[in-house]
């Protein structure tokens, strides 16, 4: 994995210790993300059953006039059907990143193009590698929701600029490691204090550690989630999170 | 050709079954009343004797084993068209083969074996989804 654009390797001199993340904050990180589920599937029956119903609507009545004219004016009704379906199409929210069937690194990946990339980062890149072991369900909202307040709490207003996100598991302690890089946007602002500050209050809540760059703002997170009591090696099957 | 819409006081009435006649028939199951109409008002003009309700219920009141297509919307309202499928298949296993699925793309859970046509689509899909259906309907489709 490189380093973030802008980022310099770590010093250590700016390392915030991680206190001991409660079940309690946890089990609110995955309520955060069951939240998002819910926002996500009730705009997603909303789209479905008011506007799609109506685009579709509108296709088959052009598609059933332009069987009864001809020449150009067929042609000019083709062409807007057409435009119409692909803008309607463009339109569909995509599937839920929780959904059953799904396998855990699918779920991460999705999750973070969903509600990260594009919102969160300008840039994101994401290097999965969960062979020895799978997050359980209630590791991946966890996983996901970490990622996200810590970007939100860097960037309240903004993207930023580089992201990477790796989540490995260690295939002798069954234990899960997330690291999150950083590279903030606003590069003329300097407000590196105030967000290395806010990111370590966050960091200690949520059981993380991260190691702020004073020169350069950029920043490195990183969370470990031992593996669950009594859980044999790369037993974890993801699920629905919801 | 005919369509029948319960919930259309003006539609002309339902076709009687002649499987050995010229039209198959096609039954078009969805709550919406314009979504329902157009449907029907395609697949009628593409050869098919139609009918259409707006709930399982008023669907299974028509003996759906009789229809060589069902066109069903994933949702009913606060019913399931994948609930009507499995009724279908409980009384017939075939049954399913006949049933074309209509869905929004919401990631609804679809039985693998039945066909599906997603939101939006022209007439010209509509068509070619529910001709591949069933073999004896493209046979009888005007020229």
């Amino acid at each position: 994995m490189t380093a973030p654009r802008g980022a310099c390797p770590p010093s250590g001199a700016d390392l915030a210790t991680a206190g001991p993340a409660t079940a309690e904050v946890h089990h609110l990180l995955r309520l955060l993300v069951t939240l998002q589920e819910r926002e996500h599937r009730h705009l997603a029956e909303l789209l479905h059953d008011g506007p799609m119903q109506e685009f579709t609507a509108v296709l088959l009545a052009l598609g059933r006039m332009r069987k009864i004219v001809t020449g150009d004016v067929a042609h000019q009704l083709s062409a807007i059907e057409t435009q119409l379906l692909h803008t309607v199409q463009s339109l569909q929210r995509p599937p839920s990143p929780f959904r059953p069937g799904n396998d855990a690194r699918t779920m991460i990946e999705t999750a973070l193009l969903q509600w990260v990339d594009g919102m969160l980062a300008d840039t994101l890149d994401i290097d999965i590698d969960v062979e020895a072991r799978s997050p359980s369900p209630a590791e991946l909202p966890v996983l996901v929701a970490v990622v996200q307040l810590l970007l939100l709490t860097s960037e309240p207003t903004g993207r930023a600029a580089q992201v990477t996100v790796a989540v490995r598991s260690d295939a002798a302690t069954d234990a899960l490691t997330l690291t999150l890089r950083a590279a903030p946007g606003n590069p003329g602002i300097d407000d590196t204090e105030a967000r290395a500050s806010q990111l370590r209050r966050l960091a200690h809540a949520v059981g993380a550690q991260v190691e702020c760059d004073p020169h350069s703002g950029a920043w490195r997170a990183t969370l470990h989630l031992p593996a669950p009591p009594g859980q044999p090696a790369a037993s974890s099957g993801a699920g629905s999170v919801t | 050709l005919s369509i029948s819409d319960p919930d259309a006081p003006a539609a002309p009435p339902a076709p009687t079954s002649d499987l050995a006649g010229v039209a198959a028939r096609a039954l078009v199951v969805d709550d919406n009343a314009l979504i329902r109409r157009l449907v029907s008002q395609v697949l009628a003009g593409a050869g098919f004797a139609v009918d259409a309700v707006s709930s399982i219920d008023a669907a299974l009141q028509l003996e759906p084993a009789g229809y060589q297509v069902l066109i069903i919307d994933v949702r009913l309202g606060a019913e399931r068209g994948t609930d009507l499928v499995e009724m279908l298949r409980r009384s017939n296993p075939l049954l399913p083969n006949r049933c074309l699925l209509m869905t929004g793309g919401l990631g609804d859970s679809l039985p693998a074996d039945v066909a599906v046509l997603v939101k939006p689509f022209d007439p010209d899909d509509l068509v070619a989804a529910v001709l591949s259906l069933h073999p004896l309907a493209a046979r009888n489709r005007p020229a």
